[in-house]
């Protein structure tokens, strides 16, 4: 769990990557500020488009370019502003103190490599190990995702492998190296539902033990209930709503996320209509000059069309950015 | 019953042979990839699979849009067998039989126009401004704009790729719509969309839906009836509500336990599985959950269990519920 008032492992301030493309500029990421404790699980929702996987990749530095760019903002981990570094050193840090899990197992393995050295390429980079030392840390890495005789599963080939231990695989590549942050883009969105479950039991208990943060980027809210000590929800670039997960679920602020959490089929409304948002998630080229929700949202007013509401806090450690959060003085 | 069903499968198998060698081709074994299975869908219900991948159930879609044929077993198509069909009867079966399928971005074609793609199901014969009217219609049944069928796919969104999809199912005026994960590709706000979506036709045009998926409580909300597939078998079935509030099957406790959360304070010691779907070309002997299975007894592994009716209108196939008289 973790601690209230450790310093932060990660913080980032105001950050902005925007892609330059010949339709216009899109403002993938825009002005997002969060911090993450060590051994915390923060989860960004967001739907197709609301920039939660830029914004992964950009805490990795691994925004396409040139069309992307981070052209703003503070990315501190552990008190090191990692888009200062230059390209050797940040090659240091990735995989070593912050590595990501892909979406897709099938896509983010090599098939032309066997396991073992796909794992043993990360901690031979970092840790300028090889020999016997090398294949025990394969092995201990493996072990580590729960990969039943590692020893002799080195060999294999992605191909030879199920889905869900393809998923650990990738895993174990990610935590090979003993990182401090694990950035996890939808990581079980391929897999079926009890390999899932398996899936998120195996990531807490490792976080349980080696006290790692962990960013979930998804656009589950079953999976934020889950799993994540705190949760961020995304709208077009911006976070529109953040705070403890128990507070969130309980009390959403946000149009948005109110309509994101009904949205839901759940066994205590069954009868009639599921609740929808109206509308569709919005062109990022061409945003609106207000709220970018407010085309979508049942409670728009006036001035919401008008000027993009301010961070506002509802409670403690729960903020929002929504005009009707703006007490009239 | 009083009137026969639109579709009945009784005794379903289909295996498929896997082969070796290339001009003197040996059988080196069969997937049993659906086994005997029972299934009917009565006009304007909805019948609902679940099951994880490799459990059959994408097979099993596949035999009732006559895709694959049956190894083994009957089915039935208002009281006909298959095996009796006419030309007509084909022609028939597949205007009242149609399909949506899981990903709306690769299941319509990026060269035509969406008219066309609408229009794609209806006979040959059609008058070409029938075919216009009718196509007009069936936008305005799934709540697209008329202007809609100029444009092509590739200038909607997932939602409205899903109601173009939906569409294309509606043009010939079919009894019954199987829909083989229909949300899932999905942004969960546009879900609800679609779901909703469904449930309206349904009610005005008394469709009856044969829905597959692996999310439980989106079957939960659109299904009255369930059945639970595990490597080609149905393990359990029952009314929707029944099977979710009360199952009996040992793999649908775990299924619906591995479900996520509604709420973080249902954060719970889940019954998590542990291993795979078996492969189905080697499946675990007598009941093929067994090795999974938390309540495994000496004779899971030895004698397939049968399904039985342990309470009414309920059927399970596992010896721990159903116990020896």
């Amino acid at each position: 769990m973790p601690v209230e008032g450790d310093t932060p492992l990660l913080e980032v301030r105001d950050l902005k990557t925007y892609f330059f493309t010949r339709r216009g500029t899109v403002k993938a990421v825009d002005g997002i500020s969060f911090s993450l404790a060590p051994g915390e699980t923060l989860a960004v929702v967001g739907e197709s488009g609301s920039g939660k996987s830029v914004t992964a990749l950009s805490l990795l530095r691994l925004v396409p370019e040139p069309a992307g760019r981070i052209i703003h903002g503070e990315v501190l981990l552990e008190g090191q502003d990692i888009l200062k570094l230059d390209h050797r050193e940040m090659r240091r840090v990735r995989g070593s103190r912050i590595s990501m899990v892909l979406q897709d197992p099938m896509t983010s393995l090599n098939p032309a490599f066997s396991i073992g050295d796909q794992v043993g390429e990360a901690v031979r980079l970092h840790q300028r190990v090889g020999g016997g030392e090398l294949r025990r840390r394969i092995v201990e890495a493996l072990s580590r995702l729960k990969i039943s005789s590692a020893e002799s599963r080195m060999a294999d080939y992605p191909h030879q492998m199920s889905g869900g231990m393809r998923q650990r695989v990738s895993g174990a590549i990610a935590l090979s190296c003993q990182p401090r942050l694990l950035i996890a883009d939808e990581p079980t969105t391929s897999l079926d539902v009890t390999i899932q479950a398996q899936y998120l039991e195996l990531l807490r208990e490792i976080q349980e033990r080696s006290h790692i943060s962990i960013i979930f980027i998804t656009h589950d809210f079953g999976i934020v209930a889950a799993t994540a000590h705190k949760v961020a929800v995304m709208y077009a670039g911006k976070i529109v709503e953040m705070g403890t997960t128990e507070e969130v679920f309980d009390n959403p602020f946000h149009p948005y996320t109110e309509a994101l959490l009904r949205c839901v089929p759940r066994s205590d409304r069954l009868e009639g209509r599921l609740v929808d948002i109206p509308g569709q998630p919005p062109d990022l080229t061409n945003l609106p000059r207000g709220c970018s929700f407010a085309p979508r949202c049942p409670k728009a007013m006036e001035r919401c069309l008008e000027a993009y509401p301010p961070e506002v806090e509802v409670s403690r450690g729960h903020v929002t950015k929504c005009w009707l959060a703006v007490k009239e003085s | 019953m009083t009137s026969p069903a639109i579709l009945e499968g009784t005794g379903l198998r289909k295996h498929f042979a896997v082969t070796k060698g290339l001009v003197f081709t040996r059988v080196r074994g069969w997937i049993k990839a659906v086994d005997q299975v029972d299934v009917a869908l009565q006009e304007g219900e909805t019948v609902g699979l679940v099951g994880e991948s490799g459990s059959g159930k994408t097979t099993l879609a596949k035999l009732f849009l006559l895709l694959e044929r049956p190894t083994a077993g009957t089915l039935r198509f208002y009281g006909k067998d298959l095996a009796q069909f006419t030309p007509e009867d084909f022609a028939r079966y597949r205007q009242t039989v149609q399909a949506v399928f899981q990903d709306p971005w690769s299941s319509l074609n990026p060269r035509m126009r969406v008219a066309a793609i609408i229009a794609e199901p209806l006979p040959r014969k059609t008058p070409r401004s029938q075919a216009r009217e009718r196509v007009a219609q069936v936008l305005s049944e799934v709540g697209l704009s008329a202007g809609s069928g100029e444009r092509f796919p590739h200038e909607f969104s997932g939602g409205q790729r899903q109601r173009i999809a939906v569409a294309r199912a509606l043009v010939t005026y079919p009894k019954s719509i199987i829909l083989d994960e229909p949300v899932s590709a999905l942004d969960v706000s546009i879900r609800a969309q679609v779901l909703n979506l469904l449930k309206d036709i349904q009610q005005r045009l008394g469709l009856s839906y044969f829905v597959i998926s692996h999310d439980l409580a989106t079957m939960r909300y659109i299904s009255s009836r369930l059945n639970v597939m595990y490597a080609g078998k149905i393990v359990e079935t029952g009314q929707s509500q029944e099977v979710y509030n009360n199952p009996l099957h040992p793999y649908s406790q775990a299924l619906l336990s591995a479900a996520l959360p509604l709420h973080p304070s249902f954060r719970k010691r889940r019954i998590v599985l542990s291993g795979e779907v078996p492969s189905a070309l080697d499946p675990p002997s007598g009941c093929r959950f067994h090795p999974r299975c938390p309540l495994r007894m000496a004779i899971c592994s030895d004698l397939e269990p049968l399904l039985k009716e342990p309470a009414p209108g309920r059927l399970v196939a596992c010896h721990a519920v159903n116990k020896p008289d």
